[in-house]
């Protein structure tokens, strides 16, 4: 199968806060996934996992801090935060390869604050560490001068360390360019970017509140340069048939719908530019019950008559189970698990899928009265360096995150099913 | 209950595609909604009236009472100082006794003794040195004075009642007489000096050799024997004119900084911002004394003036306007369908903006408005074009005592402007919020 | 089952509408059903249906513009004092009965909180944002119950520990910012459950929440409906939150109650084409058959419709639909349904498919996934 977009090692921080108390909000921690042509690919997870995140980089209302997006084939953005990373370590390295002695400084420094803190309250002591710490460092500064040839290397292999470092960084630089050329909106960038659209959560403040639905509908069109007033009232009579509303409606504004219509009027919006990759950000968690299965319905005559691709991202499991063909779980900026729905749902592995799925409620009273919820709890993990997860697939299809002794339980967890 | 009828019990849609329903309610527009809810607010739709009333004023008052343009004659100026400080006066309204042309006056009873009866003198009070206060029919007193006055203590004419005539006016004089048959001279006299010291009817001079229908001012008249009703409303229409030049300035400047600091952010942002802390740092009257001296009196230097900083609260105001709804789903929305900035700018974010926008600039006028007269009042501010309300203000605050209306009529008006705006922008506000059914704001 | 439980709430053709800048709207359309102690009664229904204006009529917070055009709420066994306005209740004696439409609201003051409470949707709003919340839960308590402060910030702390929230101590000073959403409305529910009010009314308590969060709340208020012996009011249009929730469904739409029965009988045998097609609307896990979806949208209730007010969207509708509205038919002594289809002259009507296989499938297999 075609792949349509591929997201490589896609990372979204933001930044909170100022000065010295900078913190970041990972939103998107790492993620990785595919989405072929022609299905519908579902992504589930609790408020703040990074979902909508998600979605909005792929369709660059975020500029990625890292990582990479592709969309039929071609690059249409990224973050260069690891190419920056890069660099900085290299630079680093290669200080300390010219300047050795500044590994024995940093022990020293090191030893003091250690020493320091264990004696916090007597500042008798403090004293005399301090001025132990500064006759060490003063001994190695004389060292270095005293015996160059232990702590500086050969001018040839200076020079050479110098030369591999510049070419290094310019390579990296030269790579941060091109990044930041493939990112920007021009060109096959912007020829491809028309071809994925994203509906909306809100219908109450997805729709501009003083333009007619005709004019909403038609925005796209416009952008696009379509001067012909004829072909453009058509298209959107046209498209407004398809989702389900009256040609008249062209001409009303938004708050005289319901919900449900203004679904329908921004799925008309999102349509009408014939995307090829539809980015549906919780499209029915505002509306009605009776509601949602319309607008389901729609999409789903949609993506099969315009062989849409689907990106749907929702909180609700029975609906994303039920429209799509594989499923994404994602918690807290990771995704955690990614399978198809039905292998999802019969044999899921992790256990924040598993405490997930255990605590939908059923319409089905009998189920309700024996359903047993279990917690997940991300401790018991127990990550740490040495023991870090990978996203890995554990069979076809089937992808999980989990570090080295985890992934042993699961296979003999599936082996068991 | 009755026999239900068998027939209708068939199931009649099962195989048709159901649509949605048409929309009953009709449709309302931004701007209609809003004027629908404008019209129930009674004081502002009459303090609108009242603006549109002053600024047509403004406009054709200065036509309306132009039976006296003494005033813009060259030679006929040195009259006009005859007419100064002149009570209103409006034929059909006086019996009222403010537009009665009466006027208080103080002196010794032989200066009131021997004037005719038509100046219908009313004795008020008496102070301890013996002056008498009266009340006189001040036009017929004023006419008397420049034509035949009697000197108490000589018994001869008073010589203030001479009027020195030029040769030319000499001979108008004597052509009215001839073509009309009135007498306008009093007492004739001969030529001396290329000119006649002569006594006539003041009015009727006034009227037949300069075009001066009838002495009748409806506000009064000032220091210098203006007509107070022109010049109101010529010195209105400077005040507003200024006002909304300015207005209008600073709108556009705002706007224009206010919509890129919001829309874009980040350093731009900060940028603008640091520099509009430092523009609004500047002390205003500093500026505007210092382009006054350097440029002279002009109105456009003070429009200049107002505009320097003027624009900083809209631009501020436009700014979290931009704020506001540059994040919501719609923008983001265009954005994906390939808008650029400057057509999310104009079309997604300024319309919602709008109403806002119109709010603060009609309250934003008044304050203008005052500014200007306030500085004019002072004197800092001195047309050399016009004299503008806040100059009228001044001058009449010097005659308050006697000649009360000089003040009370460029108060009256500057009240009345800046109370309607106030009250017709506040409507607006309330006719512009809650902004739109449906929207969550 | 109506003999063994005691009833404690009867609503009685219950008519109310709102004075709207387009007309008049009717919102509650002649509704009629009964609370018994200790049961939850689920209303289901989506927007527009009516089922919040019931709610807050029966707490008494009608908006502004609201009329009552008929009917009453009945209040049995309140403990407030005897009123004599008590028409068509069932027991004509002087027994305790008042009527909720009737009274004033310093009654009201004396109900609320100690005899009926409520808990809202939206949990960010629900507190007040500049009180830190110990004092929030304990100003409940000594406003009311006459206690001292320090009994009542006592009281309040095993409140807050009794619905879950960790470290109560440390929470108790805390402000509400400083909460999540679902914490909130734990608290909320302790503030509701302060002055052991016996009446609990849920307004969509957790459309907003995660379904983690969700599942722990629904929890914690069945668990102290348990202990309390609570009578719950569940509004909510989540029909799976109502099969985990209520012992009875009434199910409105358009102002009025188109089916009520017990959970087993609404969710395995429903009556009515609506509830069939909120059924149905709802993807079944195991299909993946095209959601039966209703068409258009509910009527604009300023002009209410003469007939059956799903008769537009119904695939089922009949002629006498349009015509005339139907009386609730009886299905079972505890279920009935107001649709045309059930009068004998009706064409024998079956569910969809689509639903009857689901149902099937239900009634067999009694675990999922895991």
């Amino acid at each position: 199968m075609e792949k349509l977009l591929e997201v490589k090692h896609l990372k979204q921080y933001f930044k909170a806060g100022s000065g010295g108390r900078k913190l970041f909000v990972k939103a998107v921690d790492d993620i990785s996934f595919d989405i072929y042509k022609g299905e519908v690919f579902g992504m589930v997870g609790e408020s703040g996992c990074g979902k909508t995140t998600t979605g909005r980089s792929i369709i660059k209302l975020y500029d990625a801090t890292d990582g990479e997006v592709y969309f039929k084939g071609k690059r249409i953005g990224g973050g260069s935060k690891s190419l920056a990373a890069e660099i900085a370590n290299a630079r680093a390295e290669a200080k300390r390869r010219l300047h050795p002695e500044l590994n024995e400084i940093d022990a020293a420094k090191a030893e003091s604050e250690q020493a320091l803190a264990v004696a916090a309250e007597d500042k008798e002591a403090q004293t005399k560490i301090k001025a132990d710490r500064a006759a060490k460092l003063a001994a190695i500064r004389q060292a270095v001068k005293d015996h160059p040839e232990q702590y500086r290397l050969p001018d040839a292999e200076a020079d050479r360390v110098k030369a591999d470092l510049k070419a290094f960084v310019a390579s990296k630089k030269s790579a941060i360019r091109k990044l930041k050329d493939d990112n920007a909106f021009r060109g096959e960038t912007l020829e491809l970017m028309k071809k994925i659209q994203m509906i909306f959560q809100d219908p109450i403040s997805s729709l501009n509140p003083r333009m007619t639905v005709r004019e909403i509908i038609a925005e796209g069109l416009i952008i696009g340069g379509e001067k012909n007033k004829e072909l453009i009232d058509k298209k959107v009579f046209d498209i407004l048939k398809v989702v389900g509303l009256l040609p008249e409606h062209a001409f009303r504004y938004p708050h005289e719908f319901s919900g449900g219509q203004r679904q329908r009027i921004g799925i008309a919006r999102a349509l009408i530019v014939e995307p090829e990759l539809l980015i549906a950000d919780e499209p029915i968690s505002a509306l009605d019950v009776s509601i949602r299965a319309q607008v389901i319905n729609l999409l789903k005559g949609l993506q099969k008559k315009l062989d849409l691709t689907i990106m749907f991202i929702a909180h609700d499991l029975s609906v994303v189970k039920y429209f799509s063909d594989r499923i994404a779980v994602m918690y807290y900026g990771h995704m955690v698990e990614l399978a198809s729905s039905d292998q999802l749902f019969k044999h899921p592995l992790h256990q924040y899928t598993k405490s997930l799925l255990s605590a939908i409620p059923l319409p089905d009273p009998h189920y309700e009265r024996k359903r047993q919820r279990f917690t997940y709890d991300p401790t018991k993990h127990d990550y740490g360096p040495g023991n870090m997860p990978s996203f890995v697939e554990i069979e076809p299809g089937h992808f999980i995150l989990a570090s080295a002794t985890e992934l042993e339980e699961f296979k003999k967890e599936i082996a068991a099913n | 209950m009755a026999e239900l009828n068998k027939e209708k019990f068939v199931l009649v849609q099962q195989d048709t595609i159901l649509y949605d329903e048409r929309i009953k309610t009709k449709s309302i527009g931004y701007y209609k909604d809003a004027w629908l809810r404008f019209k129930k607010n009674k004081a502002s739709v009459f303090a609108a009236i009242i603006l549109i009333f002053l600024i047509l004023m403004s406009v054709i008052g200065p036509w309306i009472n132009s039976g006296y343009e003494l005033a813009d004659n060259t030679s006929g100026i040195k009259w006009a100082t005859r007419l100064k400080d002149m009570p209103p006066k409006v034929e059909g309204l006086d019996w009222l006794p403010f537009f009665s042309g009466d006027k208080e006056l103080t002196g010794y009873p032989q200066n009131f003794s021997n004037l005719p009866d038509s100046v219908n003198v009313r004795i008020k009070s008496v102070n301890n040195i013996g002056q008498l206060t009266v009340v006189v029919d001040y036009y017929e007193y004023t006419r008397v004075r420049y034509s035949a006055l009697i000197d108490p203590e000589t018994q001869l004419f008073d010589p203030e009642c001479y009027t020195t005539l030029s040769i030319a006016e000499y001979e108008a004089v004597k052509a009215a007489e001839a073509e009309y048959g009135v007498t306008i001279l009093l007492e004739d006299a001969p030529l001396l000096a290329g000119s006649y010291r002569v006594r006539v009817d003041y009015y009727l001079f006034l009227q037949y050799v300069y075009d001066v229908e009838e002495v009748v001012f409806w506000f009064g008249s000032d220091g210098q024997g203006r007509d107070l009703f022109t010049i109101l409303w010529e010195g209105a229409r400077i005040s507003l004119m200024i006002a909304f030049s300015v207005a209008l300035i600073n709108i556009i400047i705002g706007i224009i900084v206010g919509a890129i600091s919001g829309y874009f952010g980040g350093t731009v942002d900060l940028v603008i911002e640091r520099l509009s802390e430092v523009l609004s740092g500047l002390p205003f009257l500093a500026i505007l004394t210092l382009l006054i001296l350097r440029f002279g009196n002009s109105i456009w230097i003070i429009i200049m003036a107002f505009t320097m900083t003027g624009w900083l609260g809209i631009s501020a105001l436009t700014r979290t306007q931009f704020y506001r709804y540059k994040r919501r789903e719609y923008v983001l929305a265009a954005r994906t369908l390939g808008a650029n900035d400057i057509r999310i700018m104009s079309r997604h974010i300024f319309p919602n903006a709008v109403g806002t926008l119109i709010t603060s600039l009609v309250l934003y006028i008044p304050r203008i408005i005052f500014s200007e007269s306030t500085y004019s009042f002072l004197g800092i501010i001195n047309y050399a074009e016009a004299t503008s309300v806040g100059m009228l203000l001044s001058n009449g605050q010097a005659v308050m005592k006697e000649s009360f209306y000089q003040v009370l009529f460029p108060a009256l008006f500057i009240s009345f402007l800046m109370l309607s705006f106030n009250l017709f922008g506040n409507g607006l506000r309330d006719a512009f919020n809650p902004s739109l059914r449906g929207v969550e704001e | 089952m109506a003999n063994e439980m005691e009833k404690i709430l009867e609503v009685k053709d219950l008519q109310i509408s709102f004075r709207t800048q387009q007309g008049i709207l009717h919102a509650v359309r002649g509704i009629n059903f009964d609370l018994y102690k200790g049961e939850t009664l689920a209303i289901v229904g989506e927007s527009g249906s009516g089922k919040s204006v019931t709610s807050r009529a029966i707490i008494g917070i009608s908006a502004g513009n609201s009329i009552h055009d008929g009917g009453s709420i009945y209040y049995y066994n309140s403990g407030l004092a005897k009123f004599d306005q008590v028409e068509g209740a069932d027991n004509v004696e002087k027994e305790d009965v008042i009527d909720l439409m009737k009274i004033d609201e310093e009654h009201f003051h004396k109900l609320r909180g100690s005899k009926i409470s409520m808990i809202f949707q939206d949990p960010m709003s629900s507190l007040n944002p500049i009180m830190k919340v110990g004092r929030q839960v304990s100003e409940a308590l000594y406003l009311k119950m006459g206690v001292t402060k320090e009994e009542a910030n006592k009281r309040a702390l095993e409140l807050m520990h009794e619905v879950g929230i960790p470290e109560p101590e440390k929470r108790f000073y805390q402000y509400p910012f400083q909460y999540s959403g679902g914490m909130i409305q734990r608290i909320v529910i302790a503030i509701a459950l302060a002055n052991n009010a016996e009446i609990l009314i849920c307004d969509e308590p957790t459309t907003a929440l995660d379904v983690t969060i969700q599942a722990q709340i629904l929890e914690l208020i069945n668990r102290k409906k348990k202990e309390r012996n609570l009578s719950v009011i569940f509004i909510t249009h989540d029909l799976g939150v109502v099969a985990n929730m209520a012992d009875r469904v009434a199910v409105m739409y358009a102002g009025k109650i188109v089916e009520i029965g017990t959970a087993d009988e609404i969710f395995y045998d429903p009556r009515h084409p609506y509830t069939w097609a909120l059924l149905s609307a709802i993807p079944d896990l195991d299909s993946k058959d095209t959601l039966f979806a209703i068409p258009g949208t509910p009527p604009d209730l300023h002009f209410p419709p003469p007939g059956d007010a799903f008769a537009p969207r119904n695939k089922y509708a009949m002629q006498i639909d349009f015509e005339e509205q139907p009386p609730m038919f009886r299905v079972s002594d505890t279920h009935f349904a107001a649709t045309w289809l059930l009068h004998e002259n009706a064409p024998k009507v079956e569910m969809p498919e689509g639903l009857k296989r689901r149902i099937a499938r239900n009634r067999v297999s009694v675990t999922r996934g895991e």
